[in-house]
This record gives C-alpha cells, sequence and structure tokens, in this order.
C-alpha cells in the first residue's frame, strides 16, 4: 500500500471494503435496477421493431388464405413457422373483382426438409415477379437486380456457408442475396420467382415429399396479397370479400399487428410494474442502508471535521461510496442484461413468439450509457439525505453521539 | 494575543431542562503559553474546548485566534482555519480504525494538499519527537492508551498549528505514560503553539504555565 495515497476519495473505498457483505448486497441492488432497465429498454425496443418489421414487410392491407389456416399464416409471418397450404388459383381473380380491391398477387408455400441445409425446415415463398406489390420493394433494399431463375433470396436467420450455392431437394440454387434481419418470421424465409418455387415444388416431388402428391402446381396458391383501392377502408373490402369469395380465410394486415401490439402493451405494463416495484424496493433499501452506514460513523465524520474537513468533503465521503456502488452495480447490470439478451436473441425471439429485432448498435450504446447515468445518480440520491444531515450536525455533538 | 474568548456561553436544552454548560467565560492566551483547564466532570470544560477549537457554535460570545472570529467565518474557511491553525486532540477514540497511525497523521495535511516528501519527512520527525516512530505502520487497535494519545497530538501537530488544544489527554494514562504527555505539551508551547488542554486530574499542577479551574460553566 502507498502510504501516500490517503485521501477522502480512499477513505470511502475502505469503508465499502470494511462492511463486504453490506456493499456486495448495494451493488447487486443497483445491478438488479440496471438489468431491468436496460434489459427491459432492450426487450421493449426490440419487441416495437419486431412489430415494425411485420408491418413493413407485409407490405398489403388483406392476405387471403385458405379456409381454416389463419394460425398457419401468421405463424409464418410473426414466427418463421414453416406451414404450407392451398387453394385454387382461380381465387386471385375473384379476389381481383371484387369492389374496392386494387391489386392483387399470389404466392406459393413450399417448405423444404432439414435434410439439405438447414437444421430446422425453411420456408420458401413464391412469388409472381409480373404483379407482385409486397415482396419486391424491400428486396430491392438488398438485391437490385432481377432474380432470375433457379435464384434465391435468403432470410437472415438461414444458415448459410456464402458459397453463393445452397442445396434443396438434391438440386442447387443461386444465392442472390441475404435480407437484413427483421426479427421476424420472414428470417427463416427463402424467397424466389414462381418460377424457381416450380422448380423446387417439381424437385420436391421427384424426391419422393408425399406432401406435393395430390397438388397442381399450375392451378393452385397459398395466399393472396391484396392492396385496396384509395378511399375504400378495409372493413369494407373484407366484407365485399366475404360476400363474393366462399372458403377463404381473411386477415387483414392490422389485426396480426395490433394482436402483437395489444401482448406487447400487456408487455410493457408488466415491465414498468416490475420496474417500479423493485426501483421502489431499491431506492428504500439504498436509503435505509446508507442512513444506518452514516449513523455508524458519526465519530468518524466527528473526526474528520475536527481536522478541518468542510461539510462538503464529509458529503463528499458518502457520495464517493454511493458512485461506487451506482458504478459497479449499473455496469455488473448491463453486463449481466447483455450477457442474457444478446447470446440468446434467437431463444427470446422463439421463447416469447412475438416479432423480435434488436435496436442498432448505436441505441443499445446510448442505452447503456443512459443507464450507467441512472445508476450513477440514483445511489447518490439515497445517500443525499444521511450525508447533508451528518455534515451539518454539529461536531463535538457528533463525536460524543457514541460515547 | 493569540486567543480572546469574550464572554463565551453555550446553553443545551435537554426536554424541559435548560443547562448552560459554559456561562460567560472570557479568557486570554499568549503565543507559547501553556494553559491548564482542571475541572471536575460536568464542570462545562469540554464545552469549552470544543467552541475554542470551532467545533460548536456557542450561544454567546466570541472567539479570536489569531485575529479571526471563529463563528464570524463560513463553514469553509472555519474548516480550513482549523487544519491550519488549531490542533486539536479528541477525548478517546481519535482514530478512523482502518487508516495505520502514518495515514491518520497524514489525513489532516491531505485534506487541502497533496502529499509531499516534505510532509512525509514532517511526519515522521513528529512521531522521532513524540517517541512512536515504530509505530507508525501499526493501526489504532494495536496501540496502547499512551501511544494512542501520543500519536493523536502528532496529527494536531502535523500542520504546525499555533495552538494545541487537547481534551482529557491523560484521563487513562498511567503517571508515566502521564508524564511523557505532559512533557511533550511543555516542548510544543516551548516551541511556540500555544498549548490549552483540560483535565480532571489533580496531580499535575508541576505542569502549565497557567492553570485555570472550572466550575458550573465559569472560570473561576
Amino acid at each position: 500500500m502507498n502510504q501516500n495515497d490517503i485521501s477522502l476519495k480512499r477513505l470511502s473505498v475502505i469503508n465499502l471494503r470494511r462492511h463486504p457483505f453490506r456493499s456486495a448486497g448495494l451493488i447487486v441492488m443497483t445491478a438488479l435496477l440496471a438489468f431491468l432497465a436496460f434489459g427491459g429498454s432492450i426487450l421493449s425496443l426490440s419487441l416495437d421493431r419486431g412489430l415494425e418489421s411485420v408491418s413493413t414487410r407485409l407490405g398489403a392491407d388483406i392476405m387471403v388464405v385458405p379456409i381454416g389456416y389463419d394460425k398457419e399464416a401468421e405463424g409464418v409471418l410473426l414466427r418463421g413457422e414453416p406451414s404450407y397450404f392451398y387453394f385454387d388459383k382461380s381465387v386471385e381473380t375473384q379476389l381481383s373483382e371484387v369492389e374496392g380491391v386494387d391489386k392483387v398477387t399470389s404466392q406459393f408455400f413450399l417448405t423444404s426438409s432439414n435434410q439439405d441445409c438447414c437444421a430446422i425446415p425453411v420456408q420458401f415463398i413464391g412469388f409472381d415477379p409480373d404483379t407482385d406489390f409486397a415482396v419486391q420493394p424491400w428486396i430491392k433494399e438488398s438485391y437490385s437486380g432481377d432474380l432470375g431463375e433457379n435464384s434465391i433470396i435468403i432470410g437472415n436467420d438461414i444458415l448459410y456457408d456464402g458459397s453463393g450455392i445452397m442445396k434443396f431437394f438434391g438440386k442447387e440454387y443461386k444465392v442472390a442475396a441475404v435480407l437484413d434481419k427483421t426479427g421476424t418470421g420472414f428470417d427463416t424465409d427463402i424467397y424466389a420467382n414462381i418460377e424457381t418455387v416450380k422448380d423446387l415444388f417439381e424437385a420436391a416431388k421427384d424426391k419422393g415429399f408425399r406432401f406435393t402428391d395430390d397438388i397442381n402446381f399450375e392451378s393452385s396458391v397459398s395466399s393472396v396479397l391484396i392492396k385496396i383501392s384509395d378511399g375504400y377502408d378495409i372493413d369494407t373490402v373484407v366484407h365485399n370479400i366475404r360476400m363474393n369469395v366462399d372458403g377463404v380465410q381473411i386477415i387483414k394486415g392490422k389485426t396480426i399487428t395490433s394482436d402483437i401490439s395489444d401482448n406487447l402493451s400487456g408487455f410493457r405494463l408488466v415491465l414498468i410494474l416490475l420496474l417500479l416495484v423493485i426501483g421502489i424496493f431499491s431506492v428504500i433499501v439504498l436509503i435505509m442502508t446508507f442512513s444506518l452506514s452514516v449513523n455508524e460513523r458519526r465519530r468518524e465524520f466527528g473526526i474528520l471535521r475536527s481536522i478541518g474537513a468542510t461539510k462538503g468533503m464529509v458529503v463528499s465521503v458518502v457520495i464517493n461510496e454511493a458512485l461506487i456502488i451506482g458504478a459497479a452495480g449499473g455496469i455488473l447490470g448491463i453486463l449481466l442484461a447483455a450477457t442474457v439478451l444478446f447470446p440468446f436473441n434467437t431463444y427470446i425471439s422463439n421463447s416469447i413468439k412475438l416479432p423480435y429485432l434488436l435496436p442498432d448498435g448505436a441505441v443499445i450504446f446510448a442505452l447503456g450509457l443512459l443507464t450507467v447515468i441512472l445508476s450513477l445518480i440514483i445511489p447518490p440520491l439515497t445517500a443525499a439525505y444521511s450525508a447533508v444531515k451528518i455534515s451539518r450536525a454539529e461536531t463535538y455533538l457528533t463525536m460524543r453521539d457514541n460515547d | 494575543m493569540l486567543i480572546e474568548v469574550k464572554n463565551l456561553t453555550r446553553k443545551y436544552s435537554r426536554g424541559l431542562r435548560h443547562i448552560t454548560a459554559v456561562d460567560g467565560v472570557s479568557l486570554t492566551v499568549g503565543k507559547d503559553e501553556f494553559v491548564i483547564i482542571k475541572g471536575e466532570s460536568g464542570s462545562g470544560k469540554s464545552t469549552l474546548l470544543s467552541m475554542l477549537a470551532g467545533l460548536l457554535k456557542p450561544t454567546e460570545g466570541s472567539v479570536v485566534i489569531s485575529g479571526e472570529n471563529l463563528y464570524k467565518l463560513s463553514d469553509k474557511e472555519l474548516s480550513l482555519f482549523r487544519n491550519r491553525h488549531i490542533g486539536y486532540v479528541p477525548q478517546g477514540h481519535e482514530f478512523l480504525s482502518e487508516l495505520t497511525v502514518y495515514e491518520n497523521i497524514l489525513l489532516p495535511q491531505r485534506l487541502y494538499n497533496k502529499a509531499s516528501g516534505d510532509v512525509k519527512d514532517r511526519v515522521i520527525e513528529i512521531l522521532n519527537r513524540l517517541g512512536i516512530s515504530e509505530l507508525k505502520d501499526s493501526y489504532p487497535s494495536e496501540l496502547s492508551g499512551g501511544e494512542r494519545k501520543r500519536s493523536a497530538i502528532a496529527r494536531a501537530l502535523v500542520n504546525a498549528p499555533d495552538i494545541l488544544l487537547a481534551d482529557e489527554p491523560t484521563s487513562d494514562l498511567d503517571r508515566k505514560n502521564t508524564t511523557i504527555v505532559l512533557d511533550a505539551f511543555s516542548e510544543i508551547a516551548k516551541s511556540g503553539t500555544a498549548v490549552i488542554m483540560i483535565t480532571h486530574d489533580d496531580h499535575i499542577s508541576s505542569y502549565g504555565d497557567r492553570i485555570l479551574n472550572m466550575e458550573k460553566g465559569k472560570l473561576i
């Protein structure tokens, strides 16, 4: 130990060391607050971004699927649960004739087995380049060329070795681009034009996959996406579809996102309540502990005053302790939250079954910084009352209090 | 005069009881003087000493040291003045227990300055002068009563104060250690630092340039 190092700051460190369990308890309490504040904000923002992604990527006002397959369709969109279902392609024409419908485009769904590429089956979505208005606009963000035959664009969560080629049902396909992460079911989808999906369909048939047996590719589609005309509202168009087209299940784009939004509101409320309860509890514990600690050391502060310490110096000894606790707790809480949130990002997304997209690095950094600042403010605030009270006491009386 | 005390009074209230611990004390002490204030427990001598040290605000009266009226100063000014001009030896529990003797002695110097080689030499010189240099790396809990007192005196002297105030410095010491402490005070006074100590011990009349008696808050 360097004896010339003695200073008021060191007195704070010495006191924290003198009561290791109490100090550790205060650090854990602050870490818990930081964990909840940082982790909760990241979680909440990730869900918001996931929801925004769904809304953006869906790209249609209405999605029409075979009757009874609405849950499967939502599973494909939100959670990347591979599924396939078909109805007659003539539905697309019927829908295009419904009053209030501006544009229609169909998609063809196909799932792979896990044998060729992936640890889990993946979803193929085939779109018609001539009529598509939903997929191509955002595909262009990652790939500007025309998606030719036997070319695919893969979602961000698809395991891919970067070779430019992926093999499905024994055939090779060119990977034109990898899409940015969306935090939704779109991340495990593979997009291709309808000709490529037809090729995949035939390859699956050749390989003996039974799910293609009773399906005629040319006359089948999995979903029809609808853009409504200006001047119509979605509910009116939905009503018109119901009146004119049988055997279909109608999914409103906004219903998907509003259902998630309702879930998110509930989740956010629980998070805020949890933060409030633990926050209030932590603040009470911090106030009581600092008060106890300061009272135990009245004589020590009296000695400091007697050798010439100002009131401010006495306050600074206590506040420094609180700052050390805040810094240690804040950083620990952020590290713990980061350890849980980032490596287990995909696991969390799968567990909560909601679209989940981590915020940008800059936002995460800003939240971390904000959490550290909060951690550096809250403990000193809880210690301030005791610190100021002891600094204002008459020194002589303070020194005699413990006699 | 180095110290001029005028009509110093301190009153306390304890419930419905009103106590006048120090009652209109006036006193002057010159440079180089060693003054002993004697009195029984409860006579008000510790209260008087703490007011002289700027540690307890008087109800009435004034304390002027080296021309500064202590209780007219702001907290910052008074604290700095105390640090620079007043050495205070409290009664019992004098130290921060987690610091070594050396660190405790150095602390008053470090409140306003960075430690320098000169200060380090000064601490060693004071420790040598008081015969406790071998204790510098000890912790307060490892010291005997006499060693603690001498260490507390060393701390009070580290900033070369104008005045040394000692609250019952011999109360729990044996005859040998009492003699060591009182000899040290005599030396300190001769070297230019005024010393005021309070005691309830009647057997130290051979020390001090002046012995004052205190009874019921008054100097008699």
